[in-house]
Formats: C-alpha cells, structure tokens, sequence
C-alpha cells in the first residue's frame, strides 16, 4: 500500500504531462498535414499515432513499474533480441518507401531499428556502468564498440543511414559520459576521418544524394524542391503562424513527406515562431527532467539509461528540425513525439518509460 | 570501499552532464536563430520564393448558343484540357511517364524523354477531351504529382461540322469570335466577362462573381435548307468544274435569308486547317463580281419606274449600238428589229438594256440603282459585307460608255447579297427589305426579336408586278423551260458575265448566275445561284437547270402549294402559308 503510494509520489509528472502535451500536439499537426488525403495510408496516420499513443503510455508505466536494474540482469539477452530481430529485417523484412528494408510484419509492422535503439541503451549501458573504472584502457572502448558495432551494422545494410548514426551518437555519449579519455575522443576522430570515405562507397545512392544535395542544394531537383519547399513553409510562418490547417505550403502539399520529415515546417508554418520555439521548449523541458534524473539515479546503470534516452531525444530533434531550417542534411529522422511513426513513438515513450523507472527508484539525498 | 569509484563515477558524470548541458543550449540557440533568421526574411525575398498562390483570372462568361430558326443548334460550348509537365518536379519518372502515356494514349518512352528534359515546362497534350482530362485530374489528386499542369481551355464547337461556316464564322484561340455571326455578335455572345482573383488554397473563399451568361442566337437560316443548298452546291461545282460558287435562298417578303453557301467553305471546328484563309470569308456577302444579264432587270425596273419606258414601249435593234466610244453588241452580234420590253429581257439583249440607260440618262440612271442599293452596304448582320463597286459620273473611274455597259451589268460589280435584295425588291411589290440572318437573341431570359427593316422602295408596286411578269416570260419563253418548275409560275433572269481582267475581259470563262423567285404572283422564297468559270457557254443551258433541281426540294421543304392547290384554297378562303410566311 504505501510502497504503491511511494511509488507514484515518485513518479516525474513533469516529465510524463510534457510527453503527453507534445504527443497530443504531434496528432492534431498530423491531422492538419494529412487533411483532405485520399492516399488510404494518410487518412490512417491519425488513428494510427493515437492508437500507437495509447499503446506508448501503457508502455510508460508499465517500464516505470518494472525496476531498470532487473532489465540491466537480463542484457544478454535483451542483446540477442535486439539482434534478432534486426536479422529478421534482412530475412523478412518489408521494402519501404525509399527502397530499403526497415520494416518486420509480426501482426503488426514493427521497425526493429527503432526498438534497437531503445535496447542498445540499456545492453550498453550495464556493459559501461559495470566498466566505468577501466575506461581509461583502450580494450574497454573497442569492447563497446564492438557490443554496438554488430546492431548498428545490420541497421547500417538494411540500409538505414539515420538510425545508424542515432546508435554511433548513443555509442558516444555512453562511452563519453562513462569517462571516455580526450586522448581515445582524438584517436576515434581520426579514425572516423580515415573511414568516412569507405562508409561513402558503400552507402546508397539516395543517402549519397542526400547530403551532396546538402552540400549543393542545386544539384539534385528533386531533393532541392523539398529543400526549397520546408523553407517557405518556414519562412513564411512569421511571427504567429497562418493559423491551424491554414498552412498554404503543407495544405497544398508543397511540402512532401510533411507528417514525418517535414512536420516541423507544418508547425513552423501554422503556428509561426511561437510555435516553433514552443515544440522545442516543450521537448527541452523533456530533456532536462530526464537529465535530472540522470544526475539524480541510484547507480551508473540508471544514470547511463536516463542519459541515453536524453541523448536520442535531443540528436533526432536537432537533426528533425535542423534538417527543416536547412541546417542538416535529410535523413529521414522523425521528431519525437511529434512526427507520424509508431514504432518511433513506441521508442521514444518506451525511453521515457525507462528515465520516470530510473527516476522513480533515484538516490534518496 | 565500493563507495568512493561510486561517488567519483557520480562526479565526473555530473561534470560532463554539464558540458553537455551546454553544448545542448548553443546547439538550441544555433537552431533559434536559424529560425529567426528564415521567418524574418525580407517580403521580397519571400514573395519571390513562393508560389504565387493567387492569380487573376478572366472569367469569360459562357459564349452564347446559336441555333438555327428550329431551334437546331449550330455552335455550342465545350471544354478541352492541356496537360503539360514541369520535369523538375517529377519524383518518380518511371511511373509518371507510364501513368500518362496510358491515359494519353502517348508512346510512353516520348513522354519518358519529355519529363526528363532540362525545361522548366513541357507540353504533352495541346488539346485533349474532358473525359481524357478528368482522368488526368484524378490521377493527379491521387497520387500526389504537383508535376502534372492541367489548363482548361474552353472551346467553341460547331456540331453540324461545316454546315453554314461561312455564316457562323468561328472562335480563335483568343476566345473573339471573328467573320459572320461570331464576329458580328462577339459582344452579345460574349457577355460580360469579369476579372477575378483566385486562390489556389482551397479553404480561402475568393469573391465568387458570376461571369454574366453570353446570349444566345437564333438565326433565320433553316437547317434542312441550308444543308441542301450545301449539298446542290457541291453537287453543281463538281458536275460543272466550276471555280467556286454561292446560293442564297431568302424570303423575299421579311428580307430572311433561309440559307446562304459558297465554294470553296471550310471547317469552323478546325479553322486552322484551311489552305486559304480567304476561304474563312462569305464571298455571298463580300465577293464581288460582274452580275451581267440579271442585272438587265434593274435597269429595265428602274427606266419604267421613271416612266422613260412603258411595257408597250419598242425599238429597232440593230445589232450594235455605239455609247461613248465603244460598240455595245447583242449576245449573238445579231440584230433583233423590232423588239418591245418584254423582249430585252427575254431575248437578253445588250443593245436594248444600252438603249433604255441612255434614254434615261445618267442621273436618272444611276438615281434609280442607288435606290436598289447597288454601290452600297446592305447593313447585313454579318461580318465582312463589302459594298461593291459603281462608278457615277464625277468619279475619275467613270466615262460615259459606263452608261451603256452598266445598264446589262458589264462595269459594275456587286455582291451575290446585294443582287438578290435588289431582285427581291421586285418580287415584294416594290419594298425592299433589309437581308437579315437573326431571328431573335434570347439574353438572360428576355428575347430580343429581330426588327424588318425596309431599305426603301425603289420601284412602285405597279412596276415591280410589270417586271414580275416579264421575269415570268423569260423564264416560259426564254430559257426553255430549263428552270420552270411543273405546277408553279417561276419568274426569273439567267446572267452570263464576262470576267474582266486589267487587259479586258477574258474570252474563256464566265460567272454564270440566275436569280429567281416563286410563285411569281406571290412570291415566297427567292434564289439566287452563281457558278464561277463552269464548263458551258450560257448560264440558261448550266445554271438554270440548277435553280430547277434546287427549287423542287425547296418547294416541299418550305411548304409552297402549286399554284393550282393555293388558289384552290384561297377560294375557298382558306389562308395558306408556306414555312417561310411566318
């Protein structure tokens, strides 16, 4: 009875209420940006996302009741779920909109990528919270290397560009956080300098096009149209916006792929500067509660996770809007909370779900 | 001592969280201003950036209808698209050059090449039906392709195919309606067009104003008659090899024309396609020619209407008459004695016309064929009537054996119009009526009947029955009865003009014609028929079996009794009307 009562006085609803709010305004930009579609997979993203809400929340507190370090015990084979499931992308796995396997069909369609990410954090993070006093060896680091080499990988073939290097920025930040030495963060920046041209050669030609198209925005029409497009959508949002669904550029469907990618120029568009910088104080207030827990989590396992799923909101939301404001190369990463995606919301609450676990079981000062 | 590493851990992570803390906020603050950046672009820079979301837009009304006088529609509305594609748009060129080529009906690796071109813009179909078009539409809605360009263009469209072209004129590209009745009523067609600015977002409601509907037009020409016309026309120019050629059919009493064609014609539906734009014009409005004999019959009217002549009235042909200078000569450079008035017109002779002219003297003379209109406009309602050519004395062009010439039509040029209004003066007692082609204009539900204007009466009801009569002789006594019709009093006159050229008239080739009325004493429709350079000599033996042909069909169309039945009835007191009387 009162551990129940301790339980949910613990429980961060700062963080949980901000989740929500974003996920509510995530459904009713969606809504705006798939009015009046025919395509029969649009007019289903809005019942989709409330339906993956739901789902998401139930997730949230059922990963809030179960303790974190009971999850950290069974890593092994959290690791070998995750694998397996992403090989199964490669055996089963359904061809996506831009030609590349990211999808699983198990009753419903799942993003094995996705949940990886989510996965990675706490496999990764018992591995460095049981190692954080041999960080300065070397064999310390490649071994986590390794751990995220063999996921990242699979995703990196499937081929999934963003999300690998989604599991590259989860990778840092842990190894970072555990204590990496400045003389191992030089040697990896190198490295990464000496490999950049193999990773070329071996991606795909809409990821080379992307960021060439990133680099030369004139050289690919295609992709400069959308470039071109986010822009007026941005710009011409003004101060306030042009109001709810009023958005010319996203109602005329100017802008393409405007309830995933391009969500964040609807916003911009709709609701203006104001509505903009709201998103990202909404999802700021988010990163910090979870940051917070992590300073405040009982153990390294605890502060690893908090700090991974803070790091994994904050990159794809700098990469999602950056990618909008013409900052960032098009990657195809979604907002979180925000963008139309099951299996991304899934993850993102399923990440919440983890920090209000860390959170509820923090150190009592 | 588990402790201490713990605590240490727990240090350094709070150090580095506040690192990151701050690469988080510069990172933030990186993408604010970024923001703020875009959002506060100058206007200009903005405008120029995005699509132009309102345009304005002339929204013609639609183009009123013409019927015929049964109500058969001649010219009406319909709607055609132009698809085009701007290339740099296309996501997916595979399947958009196979998704249009199919509903085009295109070679799909053209349209492949088309939308992978460098232009901003390519055109793949000037001009499809709507069906096509609403297809197109469709797949552009459904799958998303802001590359596809669908303009609607309206279009006029003439279900009768050539029938009466050269009456109806046609639409241009411009949406002006130009020769006959289009270009003569573009502005009531038309209607009132208005300027409107349309968004192109669909939920901003633009001023809806209603483009004002154009009227329509109810013309006088029957369709039966006119598509017999056209056909005893075609049939006439191939039968005789003939240049070209007109007929008109009018009422005589109303000034109605019931139908009006010329050879060569053309296709309003697809104007462009002539060989000749001249072919676009109404040569029975507007080419000229030397009318020749027919035009006897004016000069014979007028001399008796001045009472210079009676019908009693004789002279001593003699074969040659000299006027001014030159040697006027009979057809047949023969002398025909004694010959009274009738018989100028029977006989034809030049010398007889010569002799009258010049009794009558110039001023009375060309008085009396100002009255018949010649020289001037008949003020039809179609486009592109010119007036003709009569030179009086004063004018530098004229010399006094004008006055012998232009009394059997030789120096003198009218237009087929102007020759049957004239004639049609003497088949109405006298009164000459305007030629009119419109019935009434129906705009916005009220009807605008057409007035009946009499040009003047040039001659008196007396003279125009004298001259009736002697039409009917020649038609009895000097054609043969090549174009009498059984049952009917026909009263006519055959012309054989000369072509003139600057060095004389050639001596190979004539403009055959024959004008004509019925019944002769109460005449209801009249017929005027030309062939230009037939085989032949004479009109009597080429142009007068024509009428004949022509006016038996004609009779039934229009409802005329013969003679006997009509008089039947009108002893009896029944009233009888034929189609046209209405």
């Amino acid at each position: 009875m009162s551990r129940a009562w301790n339980f949910w006085r613990q429980f961060d609803y700062v963080l949980f209420g901000t989740t929500l709010l974003l996920i509510v305004f995530g459904i009713l930009m969606i809504a705006s940006a798939t009015r009046g579609a025919i395509d029969p997979d649009l007019i289903s993203r809005v019942p989709d996302q409330i339906q993956y809400a739901i789902i998401g929340i139930f997730v949230v507190f059922v990963l809030a009741a179960v303790d974190y370090r009971l999850l950290g015990g069974l890593h092994l084979w959290l690791y070998l779920v995750m694998v397996g499931l992403l090989l199964l992308v490669q055996f089963l796995g359904v061809v996506g909109d831009a030609g590349s396997q990211r999808w699983i069909n198990l009753g419903i369609r799942i993003q094995p990528s996705e949940i990886g990410k989510i996965l990675i954090i706490i496999t990764l993070g018992y591995y460095l919270s049981q190692r954080y006093h041999e960080m300065g060896r070397l064999q310390t680091v490649f071994g986590s290397l390794a751990h995220i080499a063999v996921p990242a990988g699979l995703v990196f073939i499937q081929p999934n560009l963003g999300t690998t290097i989604v599991f590259g920025v989860i990778w840092f930040t842990l190894v970072w956080s555990a204590g990496l030495r400045l003389k191992h963060i030089a040697m990896f920046l190198l490295v990464m300098l000496i490999a950049a041209p193999l990773v070329w050669a071996r991606m795909e030609p809409y990821q080379r096009s992307r960021i060439t198209t990133f680099i030369n925005p004139e050289g690919d029409p295609d992709a400069f149209y959308n470039i071109q497009q986010s822009r007026i959508a941005v710009g011409s949002g003004g101060l306030v916006g042009k109001g709810y669904a009023n958005g010319t550029q996203s109602q005329l469907r100017f802008l393409r792929v405007r309830h995933t990618d391009f969500i964040f120029s609807v916003i911009a568009e709709e609701f203006g500067l104001v509505g903009g910088v709201g998103v990202l104080v909404l999802i700021s207030v988010v990163i910090l509660r979870i940051l917070r827990g992590a300073r405040m989590a009982a153990d390294p396992l605890g502060s690893m996770i908090c700090y991974g799923v803070a790091a994994i909101i904050f990159f794809q939301t700098t990469v999602s809007v950056g990618m909008n404001l013409n900052l960032l190369p098009v990657t195809g990463l979604t907002l979180p909370f925000i963008s139309s995606g099951g299996t991304s919301l899934l993850s993102m609450l399923a990440g919440v779900g983890l920090a209000e676990s860390v959170i509820i079981r923090r150190r009592r000062v | 001592m588990a402790v201490q590493p713990t605590l240490n851990q727990q240090e350094m992570f709070n150090r580095r969280l506040s690192l990151v803390v701050i690469g988080m906020v510069v990172v933030s603050g990186l993408l604010l201003l970024r923001m703020i950046s875009f959002q506060q672009l100058a206007p200009e820079v903005l405008n120029e950036l995005s699509p132009d979301y309102n345009r304005t837009v002339r929204l013609a009304a639609a183009r009123g209808i013409i019927y015929d006088r049964t109500g058969q529609r001649l010219a009406v509305n319909t709607l055609e698209y132009q698809i085009g594609v701007s290339p740099i748009l296309v996501s997916d060129r595979q399947r958009t050059a196979t998704q249009l080529a199919s509903i085009l009906n295109l070679d799909e690796l053209k349209v492949y090449e088309a939308i992978s071109s460098d232009q901003s813009w390519v055109l793949l179909a000037p001009r499809v039906n709507a069906e096509i078009g609403q297809q197109i539409e469709q797949m552009k809605l459904d799958l998303e392709l802001p590359s596809v360009t669908i303009e609607k263009i309206p279009r006029r469209s003439y279900p009768q195919g050539t029938l009466a072209a050269q009456i109806l004129g046609f639409v241009g590209g411009d949406l002006e309606g130009y020769y006959g009745i289009e270009g003569y009523y573009q502005d009531q067609l038309a209607g009132l067009s208005v300027n409107s600015v349309v968004s192109s977002i669909p939920f901003e409601q633009t001023d809806t104003q209603e483009a004002g509907r154009g009227g329509d037009i109810y013309l006088t020409i029957d369709r039966d008659v006119q598509y017999l016309v056209e056909s005893e026309l075609a049939l006439s120019v191939a039968e005789t090899g003939a240049k070209g050629g007109s007929i008109i059919v009018m009422n005589p009493r109303t000034g109605d024309i019931l139908a009006m064609a010329s050879w060569p014609s053309f296709d309003p539906n697809a104007y462009l396609s002539v060989e000749n734009q001249g072919d676009w014009s109404n040569p029975a409005i507007s080419g000229q020619y030397e009318p020749g004999s027919v035009f006897k019959l004016l000069t014979v009217a007028a001399a008796l209407d001045k009472g210079t002549i009676t019908p009693d009235w004789t002279y001593n042909d003699q074969g040659r008459l000299p006027v001014g200078g030159i040697v006027v000569e009979n057809w047949d450079r023969a002398a025909h004695g004694l010959v009274d008035t009738a018989g100028v017109l029977v006989q034809s002779l030049n010398v007889g016309a010569a002799t009258i002219s010049m009794a009558m003297g110039p001023n009375d003379f060309y008085n009396e064929l100002s009255q018949f209109g010649i020289g001037r406009l008949t003020g039809i309602n179609l486009e592109g009537e010119s007036a003709g050519t009569l030179y009086t004395p004063g004018d530098p062009n004229w010399s006094e054996s004008n006055l012998g010439t232009n009394s059997f039509g030789q120096g003198v040029a009218v237009t087929p119009l102007q020759m049957i209004t004239a004639v049609a003066a003497i088949a109405n007692d006298g009164l000459m009526m305007q030629p009119n082609v419109v019935q009434k204009i129906s705009i916005n539900g009220q009807e605008i009947l057409s007035q009946r204007v009499p040009l003047g009466r040039p001659i008196s009801a007396q003279v125009a029955r004298q001259v009736r009569d002697m039409m009917v002789a020649v038609v009895r006594d000097g054609l043969d009865d090549a174009a009498q019709l059984p049952g009917y009093t026909v009263a006519g006159k055959t012309g054989t003009a000369e072509i003139p050229t600057p060095v004389g008239y050639r001596s190979d080739a004539w403009i055959m014609s024959f004008i004509g009325f019925l019944p002769a004493d109460d005449p209801q429709v009249i017929v005027f028929i030309k062939l230009d350079e037939p085989r032949g000599r004479w009109a009597s033996q080429v142009v007068a079996p024509l009428f004949r042909r022509l006016a038996e069909r004609l009779v039934i169309l229009l409802e005329i009794p013969p003679d006997d039945v009509r008089r039947a009835l009108e002893s009896q007191g029944g009233i009888v009307k034929g189609a046209v009387g209405g």
